[in-house]
């Protein structure tokens, strides 16, 4: 497990009523690189325990000063958000994980086309200063609600001219993926119909999975409390209501490896051997599931469930 | 396709596997590129309008050339001939953007193959033979069981380090 990195929130400022951006800077030494399309997990101290949520970086990866992030406020989630939109002040230090990258650029396509739905926006800013730098060819379609989910609109359409197009609603994904030259590769980030679709319109069209790259971000989300038994060190605990099980085993002390805490990136996988599992991962296959689980998401539903730990 | 595909366990990774090709059904356009009349696999028969390409034609090279830069995303490119042919095809389509999932390789003729010496840096064509005097350098060459698919080429190695110049009997 890496460590995690002590920053200091240099600025915030709200780019729509619902996105509040971060300027994060290293209070130790220099900030790790990252590529474009890295996320960072964000600690945060809510008083049902610790919680880590994912951000996208949005900021220019050759620049090594500082990182920004820009959080959606989600108010029927677990609280990570709030804490970040109503508690946190510039000058405040937080914790957070290092750069991780689970939505790299294909470094050799001959065009790269984003699409982004709402906050799905966050890690094509990095993008677009890494292919701007590089000078590769690439469009972005953005769909989102105006003066909601709307966050960078007006940098971008200074920055980017022709090559933004955006949508007040779900674009036509035909015409955007017909008749693309070979070199092309798609990258999608947002809300999941949006993903499903782009994936979908793609498989229709003839595109192989290999040109096709998603991002979600969906964190964990609440369920009912469950007794949670691991069979190794025979200790037993409580998983809460609003609480993720992976978090409940942070709590206690365990170090799971874990990237995305969105079911996705399959380093938190976990073998159960006892107890009914609600899956709600998007990593494993269904046999897969009927021997492991991914503790960051998936949740138990019956009085209690036994883990190979 | 390439070895990655390949589930025989006695092979060598680094060694290019071919098979008959599976019809991609998901493709909407097939383009089937072979080396000549002889080399052509049954399959080309079930592909739905599929382009065909043959070598043996005048104006192959600048014909294919135009349906590599004209082809878009949900092409997919059968290849049919010797390796040497398949590879430098297969290196054109790359360069083009093709992926390799979208390329199918099918080695329907024995013919040659291409050596890459790593002494002088020259591809060459060679034959089935596991020894050879490079055209380049002189060396004698033993081909190994090495081969790389950006080069489309097996390498060749000198084969008695105390005597390069000596000669090969193949």
């Amino acid at each position: 497990m890496s460590v995690a990195l002590e920053v200091r929130v240099s600025a915030a400022r709200m780019l729509t009523p619902a996105v509040r951006e971060f300027t994060l800077q290293s209070c130790t030494g220099p900030l790790p690189g990252f590529s474009p399309g890295s996320h960072v997990q964000v600690h945060l101290p809510l008083t049902e325990g610790k919680v880590r949520n994912a951000y996208s970086l949005t900021s220019d990866p050759a620049d090594n000063r500082h990182y920004r992030i820009a959080v959606r406020l989600q108010e029927a989630s677990r609280g990570g958000s709030h804490y970040l939109h109503r508690h946190v002040q510039v000058g405040d230090t937080l914790q957070i994980s290092p750069p991780a990258n689970l939505f790299a650029l294909h470094s050799t396509a001959g065009l790269h086309i984003l699409i982004a739905g709402g906050i799905g926006i966050t890690p094509f800013m990095a993008y677009i200063a890494a292919l701007e730098q590089s000078q590769a060819p690439f469009e972005l379609h953005y769909v989102y609600r105006s003066g909601l989910s709307d966050a960078y609109v007006e940098e971008l359409q200074q920055r980017l001219g022709s090559r933004l197009h955006t949508y007040a609603c779900r674009p036509d994904l035909n015409h955007i993926l017909r008749d693309r030259p070979l070199g092309s590769h798609v990258y999608t980030c947002g809300p999941q119909p949006l993903l499903d679709a782009v994936r979908q319109q793609a498989r229709a069209l003839g595109w192989p999975p290999g040109r096709v790259h998603w991002e979600t971000f969906s964190a964990a989300k609440p369920g009912q409390p469950f007794d949670l038994e691991l069979l190794r060190s025979g200790r037993r605990l409580r998983v809460g209501g609003e609480q993720s099980l992976l978090e409940a085993l942070e709590s206690a002390g365990l170090q799971i490896p874990n990237l995305c805490r969105g079911g996705v990136c399959g380093q938190c996988m976990t073998r159960h051997v006892g107890g009914k599992i609600e899956h709600r991962d998007s990593f494993l296959s269904p046999a897969e599931q009927a021997e492991f689980l991914m503790p960051c998401v998936s949740r138990g539903c019956g009085p209690c469930v036994s883990l190979d730990l | 396709m390439t070895d990655r595909h390949c589930a025989a366990p006695d092979r060598l990774h680094s060694l290019p596997c071919y098979r008959q090709p599976l019809p991609r059904e998901s493709a909407t356009r097939h383009i089937v590129v072979m080396q000549s009349a002889a080399a052509c696999s049954p399959i080309v028969g079930t592909l739905e309008q599929p382009l065909v390409l043959n070598g043996e034609n005048a104006d192959f090279a600048r014909r294919l050339h135009q349906v590599l830069v004209n082809a878009t995303v949900g092409s997919h490119l059968y290849i049919m001939g010797d390796e040497a042919f398949i590879w430098r095809i297969h290196g054109e389509a790359r360069s083009a953007g093709l992926e390799n999932d979208e390329i199918d390789i099918t080695r329907t003729l024995a013919g040659s193959r291409r050596v890459y010496c790593v002494h002088c840096g020259l591809t060459q064509a060679a034959g089935p033979q596991p020894l050879l005097n490079c055209i380049g350098c002189d060396v004698g060459l033993e081909v190994r069981e090495h081969f790389s698919q950006r080069l489309g080429a097996y390498l060749g190695v000198c084969s008695n380090p105390d005597r390069p110049y000596s000669g090969v009997r193949p």
